[in-house]
């Protein structure tokens, strides 16, 4: 019997063995290769011997390393913001039912479910500096708007910020009204007859309501804007002109498969590492706190 | 008393214009997207280059027949092995696990679920490049089986993270009265847990399929042979190749359109089992 229940208590390792093979060889292995890959010297794609800390020297004497990553720090102060409060705002009033908030609630789902890649194509095919909307801008009278949006570097990391607002603000929306919806109805029923107006409702029962919901909404957020950027990136500008439109994981990208120097990218890629650590960590943290 | 009640309706009728007219130009914009995306790819190739935000004055399939012969039938039998393939797989390694991390009590249990689950947050770019490396020294580039595991390993976190939540909530006293009635671990799993888990399961299924669909890093690093080319490379690549006469802009917009198409409707069609994967643990 005794026998018997030891067994029992280690059929776990079956049901975890494959997962923890998978994500191991998929994750772990990468990241401890990264890190060696990191101190060794690189000749092509051909890997030399150790040089200590070379690598992580030229990546923080390289002044590209810092645009990338405020250029990453510029995305995320201005996306996220607007996100936020975008979506408090559509899911709101789409859970007070303003006129025609089924149609808004069906419309505003759809650029979240198109792939990314999609919408970084057509914005680049529509936005393009002869493109149909600069045509048209020019037609009607706004030729001062009809800019080169994606080859100007002052305008290309924004024209990027543009097309990632518009694509996720239907999250936060769609997160922040599964939330609203699990709120008993009458309690907004009654405040309005106790008069209270649209901005106290949503300042003193919607927002309390939401706290740890827009907790967990930043940290999704900051996570895909520092780790998923790649594929807005290299549709729209390649990273460029020059290094204007370049994030840190795109700049790992080009240092790996552009310039062919592994060590420098995989220097550069350690800072992601760590960056996401500290980021997985904080929406542990936020996710425990709710628990409670 | 009476004026100030006048004002409080204007400014409520100016407040309620104001959002009315917010809600109509961010649902105009995304009209406008959709209407091109589902448009041009049946206007004629000389109409779209007459400049895509014109009135249409033609219709016709040319421009998916000619895509279709064109290479991408090939990418899209190859995407949808795949998808399938990924599913099966993350269904399966995916769920044994998140019933263990949920309904088997051991003392790693904690310390490797958030493991698993931590590693959803890590950048596809960064692994990509040990792996790519490695995978050259092995010669596993353009390798079915190769890419396969790297399209498993990245969707396993969120599929064990769903199950494991889905799990959690699940009523606990079936599965006593059965340990009771003396059915082990494999028997509580099959008959009572999985044909419990129809919702959780499309769920996955939904994230998953989708997720490797239109997958393009994975494909642009790891499937470089043309005879390997998924859907989303394909298109992207006759953008790339340069709009001419032979592969003019209806074309693209063609594979643009074949691309997303089973994505936005499965989404639509599950838009619950959507809600539900997105607040699946993050709401509660």
């Amino acid at each position: 019997m005794k026998n018997r229940k030891l067994i029992f208590n280690y059929r776990w390792i079956f049901f975890v063995i494959p997962v923890l093979t998978f994500t191991s060889f998929v994750y772990v292995n990468p990241i401890l290769s990264t890190l060696l890959y990191s101190l060794r010297k690189w000749d092509y794609l051909h890997m030399g011997n150790f040089n200590g800390f070379a690598n992580y020297i030229s990546v923080l004497s390289s002044k590209y390393f810092f645009e990338s990553l405020l250029n990453n720090l510029i995305i995320i102060i201005t996306v996220i913001p607007v996100v936020i409060i975008g979506g408090l705002f559509f899911a709101q009033f789409i859970y007070l039912k303003i006129p025609g908030y089924k149609y808004y609630n069906f419309i505003f789902f759809i650029p979240v479910v198109l792939p990314d890649i999609i919408v970084a194509k057509i914005f680049t095919t529509l936005l393009n500096k002869t493109g149909p909307i600069n045509i048209i801008l020019t037609k009607i009278g706004l030729g001062f708007f009809a800019i080169d949006w994606f080859g100007n570097p002052r305008f290309s990391l924004y024209s990027i910020i543009m097309t990632i607002i518009w694509k996720s603000v239907g999250f936060t929306m769609i997160l922040f009204l599964a939330r609203l919806t699990t709120i008993d109805y009458s309690i907004y029923e009654a405040a309005k007859i106790d008069g209270a107006s649209d901005m106290q409702i949503f300042r003193y029962i919607s927002i309390p309501m939401l706290k740890n919901i827009i907790q967990i909404a930043i940290v999704l957020q900051l996570i895909s804007l520092t780790s998923f950027l790649f594929n807005y990136i290299y549709v729209m500008t390649q990273g460029g002109p020059g290094f204007s439109s370049t994030v840190l994981e795109y700049f790992i990208y080009i240092n790996a498969f552009k310039y062919q120097d592994i060590g420098i990218s995989s220097a550069s890629g350690l800072f992601l590492i760590l960056i996401t650590g500290f980021l997985v960590y904080f929406y542990l943290f936020t996710n425990k706190k709710q628990e409670r | 008393m009476k004026d100030n009640k006048i004002n409080i309706t204007i400014i409520d009728k100016i407040k309620r214009a104001i959002t009315q007219l917010v809600f109509i130009s961010y649902s105009v914009t995304v009209l406008f997207f959709m209407a091109i995306l589902l448009i041009t790819p049946f206007r004629s190739p000389r109409d779209v280059a007459r400049g895509i935000i014109t009135i249409p004055n033609s219709f016709t399939f040319i421009n998916f027949i000619n895509i279709w012969k064109g290479g991408f039938s090939l990418g899209f039998k190859n995407s949808m092995l795949f998808s399938i393939s990924t599913c099966i797989v993350t269904l399966i390694v995916g769920g044994l696990a998140g019933y263990a991390f949920s309904f088997l009590k051991f003392r790693l249990s904690r310390a490797l679920y958030t493991f698993v689950f931590s590693c959803m947050f890590i950048s596809i770019m960064l692994i990509s490049i040990p792996l790519f490396m490695q995978y050259k020294n092995l010669g596993l580039i353009n390798s079915f089986l190769g890419v396969l595991i790297i399209y498993v390993g990245i969707r396993l976190p969120f599929t064990v993270f769903i199950f494991k939540n889905f799990f959690d909530e699940f009523p606990k006293s079936i599965i006593e009265a059965a340990k009771i009635d003396g059915i082990n671990d494999i028997g509580i799993l099959t008959r009572i847990v999985i044909p419990l888990s129809k919702p959780v399961t499309i769920t996955v299924i939904l994230f998953n399929f989708v997720a490797v669909w239109t997958d393009f890093l994975i494909g642009l690093l790891f499937l470089q042979k043309n005879e390997n080319v998924i859907v989303m490379l394909r298109v992207i690549s006759i953008f790339q190749g340069g709009i001419s006469r032979t592969a003019p802009l209806s074309i693209g917009y063609a594979g643009l359109f074949l691309v997303t198409m089973p994505a936005i409707i499965l989404y639509i069609l599950g838009k619950k089992y959507y809600v539900e994967g997105l607040t699946l643990g993050s709401i509660k």
